[in-house]
């Protein structure tokens, strides 16, 4: 089987006809799309997943309304209609399948609901027309929705392998089942069911017949109470379902919520950090403002101190040259003294010796000489010292001196100076910040938290009433078996014409039973055994031993030690998945097309080289859909080259609209 | 795409599992023969696709029954 081509007319970006030649296996069996984000790779695998199923999804599964994947400029347009085909073959049977949504002719101006638009669908089986009524049914026998997660392979996938590995998870159940589906396994589960379910039929006939037989009376009515009993059972056990998935669904798309407002949550954090770095700025900036108004009291002494100074200097000359002139005038009256001494006696006030006239008269004219310096240097005192003559000036004077405040107070102005403009940086991203979370409300975020938190510790009772209500159904259906039994082994049982179907179907009920036990085992290893092998060709980690399968085919990865790795990367995971989805593959003994979203997105250049050298094993046609940040168009598939058949872009024409491309080799 | 899921149109796999079937029948020594588990099987494989198990409940039952009335012939 390979898919010829993919043709989308006015879907999403993709404005008028639009083809994409998917090359035949023998001309290469990897195709290459490269695209930017929100240019439209995501918007050809849901192409090709509408034009099968009529459905298309957001991130998180959301469905996107139909009328929504109509390009806008062709919703306003007078055509108003939008279409997407295929042609495949499969063992040697062509099918051409178009869908197409068109606005319904009363309607006026753009359509904007589904309800305006009218969907038609086409299928030709080897040119021959199929009757409307079978499309639906032929497209389910060839490709059932339930498994199109194995060959639309997008980031979802990868969520959804996580949950795999939760035993006993609703959605875990949801996907093992549809890997069961791939495996062909339905045929063993719904034979057994169905076989069950006429087993019941049937033994609800044969109790009613019983009746009338005296010896099995007691024991038919029993059983057919024990039957209504596990009918309620069951009964309130789906309903217990039921509120468990409208519960993980509430889960679900609180969470998608949550994830949407991460973004927000860590700018509110970024908002928390600048307010407090603006508040201390602030708080500084009071600070010094106070600190420099204190400083400005005295900063005036500042202007004055060349003044002061020059006055102070003068002062201090001023009494060093008195204290010079009394230490001079001190002595020269101590001379006098002396002198004065000398005339009286008319001797040497020193040797003692008899002073003669010349000597007296020498000594008379230095006395004279003396009174006259004492006069004349008393009056240049007093003249010098005038200025400072009173101790309250030169106290004065000294107030007038203060500290250097002038320098503090530059200091000062230069941080007030760098907090302002600090601040107002602050204020541009504070003021960014708000714009951008404005919108959000962030006590709704932490109700919704706390909602998420309530909502999961619900389903977890859920969980637990269910099982329990699992563990009384079987306990009731063995009640059952067992007065089946004894009804069977009475003779009496004859009587009833519905003893022969319950032992026949209860018969084929207990064959079909254990041949799915032993299916889903032997299903299992194999699956095992084939992610094992793709696994260490893909990992680059050599000393992991491989992988290890659960019930409900998640996969472990084993170390060394053969004990299980708890904590796995967002690489890891998309490594088990790419595992998984190879070995279903391998398992199922067949390969189809696989279209892959962005596969390569969380790895490293490792893992990319190995995974892509191991893609062109996947299928026999792989489309992948890729960004030129995760595949670099000439180092990346270099090692792929030969299997590469034909390389395509997605390029933009404009906001709404994109065209796709082939590129030369 | 078609071919990955579709192990049950490969008729040794096919084969496979109506031959695990017939070995637990022989384990548990159920008292339906082979024609009938085959017939049963038939009709499961061919319906497994189908939501809505009425169609092959009836035909189970017919066949269970034709069994049944052919036995007491």
């Amino acid at each position: 089987m390979y898919l010829d081509f993919l043709r989308l007319k006015n879907f999403m970006p993709f404005y008028g006809e639009h083809t994409l030649k998917v090359p035949a296996p023998d001309e290469g069996r990897v195709c290459v799309v490269f695209g930017d984000n929100m240019r439209g790779k995501t918007s050809l695998l849901n192409g090709l997943r509408w034009l099968l199923y009529g459905k298309a999804y957001a991130r998180h599964m959301r469905p996107i309304a139909q009328v929504d994947l109509m390009n806008r400029d062709a919703a306003e347009s007078d055509e108003a209609s939008m279409s997407v085909s295929a042609r495949f073959v499969q063992e040697n049977v062509e099918y051409e399948l178009t869908r197409s949504l068109t606005k319904k002719a009363y309607v006026i101006g753009v359509p904007t609901k589904d309800e305006d638009t009218e969907m038609t669908v086409h299928l030709r089986k080897d040119g021959e027309p199929i009757s409307r009524g079978y499309i639906e049914h032929e497209i389910a026998r060839a490709l059932p929705e339930s498994i199109s997660r194995f060959f639309l392979f997008d980031g979802e996938l990868l969520q959804e392998y996580e949950k795999l590995l939760i035993e006993q998870s609703r959605q875990g159940e949801a996907i093992s089942s549809a890997i069961e589906q791939v495996l062909g396994m339905p045929t063993l589960t719904n034979g057994r069911d169905d076989l069950y379910q006429l087993r019941v039929n049937a033994e609800k006939r044969q109790s009613e017949e019983l009746r009338q037989v005296q010896t099995l009376e007691k024991h038919a009515n029993r059983r057919l109470k024990v039957r209504e009993e596990v009918e309620r059972l069951k009964e309130d056990r789906d309903e217990l379902a039921r509120e468990q998935a409208d519960t993980e669904q509430q889960i679900e798309s609180l969470r998608t919520d949550l994830e949407r407002t991460e973004q927000y949550e860590s700018y509110a954090e970024e908002l928390r950090q600048y307010k407090a770095r603006l508040e201390e700025s602030e708080s500084r900036e009071a600070e010094l403002r106070g600190e420099k108004k204190e400083l400005m009291a005295s900063a005036w002494k500042d202007l004055l101190k060349p003044k002061v100074e020059d006055a102070w200097g003068e002062v201090k000359a001023a009494e060093e040259r008195r204290e010079r002139e009394l230490r001079k005038s001190g002595a020269r009256q101590r001379d006098k003294a002396l002198l004065e001494m000398a005339l009286e006696s008319g001797e040497c006030p020193t040797c003692g010796h008899n002073l003669d006239t010349r000597e007296l008269e020498v000594i008379r004219t230095h006395c004279k000489d003396t009174e006259e310096g004492d006069i004349s240097g008393t009056g240049e005192r007093d003249s010098d010292v005038g200025m400072t003559a009173s101790p309250l000036g030169a106290l004065e004077l000294r107030k007038l001196q203060g500290p250097n405040v002038g320098a503090r107070i530059r200091d000062i102005e230069d941080e007030i100076t760098e907090k302002i403009a600090g601040r107002a940086q602050l204020e541009n991203r504070i003021k960014e910040i708000n714009d951008k979370i404005e919108s959000v409300d962030t006590d709704q975020i932490r109700t919704k938290r706390q909602e998420v938190n309530r909502l999961s510790t619900y389903a977890g009772e859920l969980t637990e009433q269910i099982n329990q209500q699992n563990r009384d159904i079987e306990a009731k259906e063995r009640d059952i078996q067992q007065l089946t039994n004894i009804i069977n082994s009475d003779l009496g049982a004859d009587q009833a014409g519905s003893s022969r179907q319950v032992k026949v179907y209860d018969s084929l009920y207990e064959i079909f039973s254990r041949t799915i036990t032993e299916e889903r085992e032997k299903t299992r290893e194999r699956v095992e055994d084939f992610a094992t092998k793709a696994f260490k060709e893909l990992s680059t980690e050599a000393t992991y031993t491989g992988l290890q399968i659960t019930t409900n085919y998640g996969l472990h990865i084993i170390d060394p030690n053969g004990e299980t790795v708890r904590e796995r990367s967002a690489g890891a995971e998309q490594i088990v998945a790419l595992s998984l989805i190879d070995a279903l593959n391998r398992v199922a003994q067949s390969y189809g097309t696989v279209m892959m979203d962005t596969p390569l997105g969380r790895l490293d250049p490792h893992h990319r080289q190995n995974i892509l050298k191991y893609v062109p094993k996947m299928g026999n046609q792989v489309v992948l859909l890729v960004h030129e940040g995760e595949l670099d168009r000439a180092a990346g598939l270099s090692s792929i080259k030969e299997h590469v058949g034909k390389i395509y872009k997605i390029a933009r024409v404009s906001a709404t609209k994109s065209t796709l491309e082939e590129e030369a080799d | 795409m078609p071919g990955q899921w579709n192990r049950m149109k490969n008729m040794s796999e096919s084969e496979h599992m109506l031959n695990t079937l017939k070995s637990m029948r022989d384990e548990i020594e159920a008292e339906v023969p082979n024609d009938l588990l085959s017939r049963v099987f038939e009709i499961e494989r061919e319906r497994q696709f189908e939501e809505s198990r009425s169609r092959a409940q009836s035909e189970v039952r017919e066949a269970v029954e034709d069994w049944l009335s052919k036995q007491d012939e």
